[in-house]
């Protein structure tokens, strides 16, 4: 019976294959089959072929052509399967096809027209720009599958050329990738390789024109691993960009940082007039004010309660700010909008202050000094420079204080628009002094392991952001946030409140007062009292064999405990936790515990520091973490004294 | 799934449209610990049956995770209170039947191997450490979405040259009605220690009003839970 079945389900499925594909019936196109191991490892998904064609024509004019097969091996993999195409009023997007194939290679099904949508491509926060996107996607669940798609753009304004990294993303793997860049050869583009083997590349002239082409063969799929760099600064990217441009109807050069501020100074030109009652009104605001520093505090001030952010960009919009004088309207703008006023608010008392262009959150600013591209930046911010200090600020926060940028922009290398051009500089970068979080606590512990405590901690620096979020939420909210924060049982909060010190380098100091009637935990005659009541760290960096990337801290900081517990009469120490000193390049840890009178005093340390390390040191850094995790697990344990 | 206990369903048939209670067969969930000293370390087996949702949602788990071995490696590296060094599992595939875990362990925390005093914690899987139910008053019903039945056993086998200082005590507390309870027991037979506990959940759905015994019921699963067998070296 089953021998039947199955020699009937052959039968049937001979037919439909033939049906379907009819004259390409014998064409087996990436079977999955051919995929060496090597190529799978690892992998969500495999690039069998990737062919990115450019063609410059002119300084504004280009075609775009790029053909890819991608196989996906599973469900993971589905992001894969699918074709994004952003476009904007300047890329024209010719032509698009796609296919998908069977594990076998046989075809399945083209790709029609209402496969195809083209949807708004706004982002969060932004309200209105003429940003769209083309979304092709084959909706199987059929594993492992291989789709094809083919696509043509003609650009009509350009600003930045395509980039060429054969390993864009985790999870997947390239058998062969190829990109060919092509010019007439009164033209000039730059041309940078960044971890690509010298034999990748070939030139040849021809009819004219100057061709550039790159090949990378068998790059196996990279794994995620914790605490490390971005991905693109470890693959093979190849990244060309122009000399001169033409955009949305305006000109400019780009072959140094200083050119390209030129052009965004030409863009900002003009766009910084307020209307004569609004700047009789700043002056007036400041006019007793005869420190700088506070003049520019309050301005500040007065810009975050007058203004909001919200993101417009349309075409040059992407780059040119809206006039100050519409900003001062409507009450809202955008990053670029929003630092422009404020230089224009700035200007009405005669302070100077300068545009720069950032790198914000994973944007990580200008990190080709000699090598101007747009992605190098994606924020505007400004810049207020003092005889002896900088006051930068970020005029898109209505909370933050002047002079303070938080982890968003600090430490990196941004590019200020000045009279003279672009000029690089760097924000400053927090020490581990500097981001303090200090906490001193006096608890009461009660027999039957109930407890009371005061807790005063002074957040400061980048710490401040751990609270900074909070005081902006009513009382109940606060308080339901620090119950599931604190996460010891049976708590109840009793009063607490916040003293903000909103400077450059902020600071907050919380006060709790609270009790649980659960903290220690009595098992007859013994009473186990946790020592680190507030900061317990429980995560270790998870274990990586055969790290591939470097090992990454981004950010220092500075934390100390110091708590006294007074220790229930009737009970002695049986076993008091011993001091713990760990020191490594990563980091320092202490803690300590002394027993008397009566009194238990912990004092717990760690210092975190910033750095990059080789792949080889991870394992060290893990241990350090997880030296703490264990010891940071330390009870006390009384014992009954016998009367 | 989880999102779909709601209530009440409606069966859409031509002739005799219906209405179906949307409910799972009751979830069980059976945990045995093996605990001993040997080379050095206190280790053993962890050994777990589950049937019903958490089934489901641990067969979801390794799928997504890649595979059994991704699933064992992400969770083996996450882990800080027990070393995880080898697993097993059973009926993955076999939708029916109750899944299998089977792991060989360590314990984790840093003692002397020669400390004089050991403090061990018998409920070493699935530890209730935090009360989900924090805040003072509730306005809304509590929805579990589903009720609990959960075993757990563990035998520890006390290390040579020690003995039994202090054990916890056996309890059981439970919520009116029936709704639900917490049976914890724990004895010496020579030199075993045995631990058992049960905790069920008949009721899923609970007023406001009963809210405060609720949070009073977590608040000493909690502190049970974190009770400590404590054995003491023998002095020669």
């Amino acid at each position: 019976m089953m021998s039947r079945k199955y020699f009937v389900a052959i039968g049937l499925s001979l037919i439909l294959a033939g049906s379907l594909s009819g004259k390409e019936k014998d064409q087996v196109v990436f079977p999955v089959a051919a995929i060496p191991e090597t190529m799978k490892k690892d992998a969500y998904a495999v690039c069998r072929e990737y062919r990115h064609e450019f063609e410059l024509t002119d300084y504004s004019k280009a075609v775009e052509k790029v053909y890819m097969a991608i196989t996906i091996l599973e469900e993971n993999g589905d992001q894969f399967g699918k074709l994004l195409l952003p476009y904007d009023k300047t890329k024209k997007i010719k032509s698009i096809s796609g296919k998908i194939y069977n594990e076998a290679g046989l075809p399945e099904e083209k790709l029609k027209n209402a496969g195809i949508q083209d949807v708004n491509y706004t982002s969060a926060g932004t309200i209105y720009d003429d940003l769209r996107l083309k979304l092709a996607d084959f909706k199987t669940t059929t594993y492992p599958y291989t789709v094809e798609y083919e696509y043509e753009i003609e650009h009509n304004g350009l600003i930045n050329y395509p980039d060429w990294q054969p390993i864009e993303a985790y999870r997947i793997s390239v058998e062969k990738s190829s990109f060919r860049v092509s010019f007439p050869e009164a033209l000039e583009i730059r041309i940078r390789e960044i971890n690509v083997p010298p034999s990748c590349q070939t030139r040849k002239n021809e009819n004219g024109k100057r061709i550039h082409e790159w090949k990378l063969d068998s790059v196996a799929a990279w794994k995620e691993e914790p605490m490390s760099p971005e991905l693109y600064t470890q693959t093979s990217r190849v990244i060309i960009a122009p000399t001169s441009f033409t955009y949305d109807g305006s000109s400019g050069k780009m072959t140094s940082w200083k050119e390209f501020g030129d052009w965004v100074a030409g863009l900002n030109q003009g766009r910084d007039q307020l209307p004569p009652q609004r700047q009789a009104e700043i002056r007036e605001l400041t006019g007793e004010i005869k420190d700088t520093t506070l003049a520019v505090n309050t301005l500040y001030q007065y810009m975050q309660k007058r203004t909001r952010y919200v993101g417009i960009q349309l075409g040059l919009g992407g780059y040119q700010p809206f006039p100050a004088e519409m900003v001062d309207r409507l009450g809202y703008g955008d990053c670029k909008a929003l630092s422009s006023y404020m230089k224009a608010l700035l200007n009405c008392v005669g302070i100077p202050s300068v545009y720069v262009l950032a790198g914000a959150g994973s944007n990580q600013g200008i990190i080709m000094t000699d090598f101007p591209t747009i992605s190098q930046n994606n924020h505007a911010i400004l810049c207020v420079p003092l005889r002896n200090d900088t006051i930068w600020l970020e005029c898109t926060s209505q909370t933050q204080p002047a002079g303070y940028l938080g982890t968003f922009v600090q430490g990196r290398k941004v590019l200020l628009i000045t009279p003279q051009g672009g000029k690089i500089a760097t924000t400053p970068l927090l020490k581990s002094d500097q981001n303090i979080q200090l906490r001193i606590a006096d608890v009461q512990i009660n027999p039957d392991g109930a407890m009371q405590t005061t807790v005063k901690t002074r957040y400061s620096g980048y710490q401040y952001d751990n609270v900074s979020s909070l005081l902006e939420q009513s009382q109940e909210d606060q308080k339901k946030e620090l119950l599931d924060d604190i996460g010891i049982p049976g708590l109840v909060i009793n009063s607490f409140g916040y003293e903000v010190k909103k400077e450059k380098i902020p600071e907050a100091t919380e006060q709790l007062a609270m009790n649980s009637t659960k903290y220690a935990t009595k098992t007859g005659t013994r009473l186990f009292i946790p020592m680190n009541m507030l900061n317990q760290r429980r995560s270790v960096p998870a274990k990586v064999e055969n790290r591939k990337m470097p090992v990454v801290q981004q950010y220092a900081y500075y934390d100390k405990d110091s708590i006294t517990f007074v220790l229930p009469k009737g009970y002695q120490a049986e076993t008091i936790p011993r001091s713990k000193v760990i020191s490594s390049e990563y980091g320092t840890y202490n803690s300590a515990i002394t027993v008397q009178d009566g009194r238990a005093v912990y004092v717990r340390e760690v210092k975190v520091n910033p750095g990059t390390w080789p792949k080889e040191n991870y394992q060290a850094l893990v241990d350090f973490y997880s030296g703490i995790v264990s010891n940071d697990k330390a009870k006390l344990v009384l014992k009954e004294q016998q009367p | 799934p989880f999102r779909c206990l709601n209530g009440l369903g409606r069966l859409v048939k031509k002739d005799s449209p219906d209405e179906v209670e949307l409910t799972n067969p009751k979830p069980r969930s059976t945990t045995m610990v093996n605990i001993a000293f040997k080379d050095g370390k206190m280790g053993g087996r962890i050994l777990s049956n589950e049937t019903g949702l958490n089934a489901f949602d641990f067969r979801e788990t390794i799928r997504s995770s890649g595979s059994p071995k991704e699933y064992f490696e992400k969770m083996r590296d996450k882990s800080t209170e027990i070393q995880f060094i080898d697993y097993s599992f059973s009926n993955l595939d076999s939708l029916h039947l109750p899944v299998q875990k089977t792991y060989t362990v360590n314990l984790a925390d840093e003692s002397d191997a020669d400390a004089e005093m050991l403090y061990i914690s018998p409920v070493l899987v699935n530890r209730i450490t935090k009360n989900p139910f924090t805040a003072p008053t509730r306005k809304f019903p509590v929805d579990f979405g589903e009720t609990i039945n959960e075993t757990y056993q563990m035998n520890l086998v006390i290390p040579e040259g020690y003995a039994v200082e202090e054990l916890p005590k056996s309890a059981a507390f439970s919520l009116q009605d029936k709704a639900g309870s917490f049976i914890y027991r724990i004895e010496q037979s020579d030199n075993n220690i045995m631990c058992s506990l049960r905790l069920s959940l008949n009721k899923t759905i609970f007023v406001p009003t009963e809210y405060p015994i609720l949070q009073e019921f977590y608040n000493m699963i909690v502190a049970k839970e974190s009770e400590q067998i404590v054995l003491k070296k023998i002095s020669q």
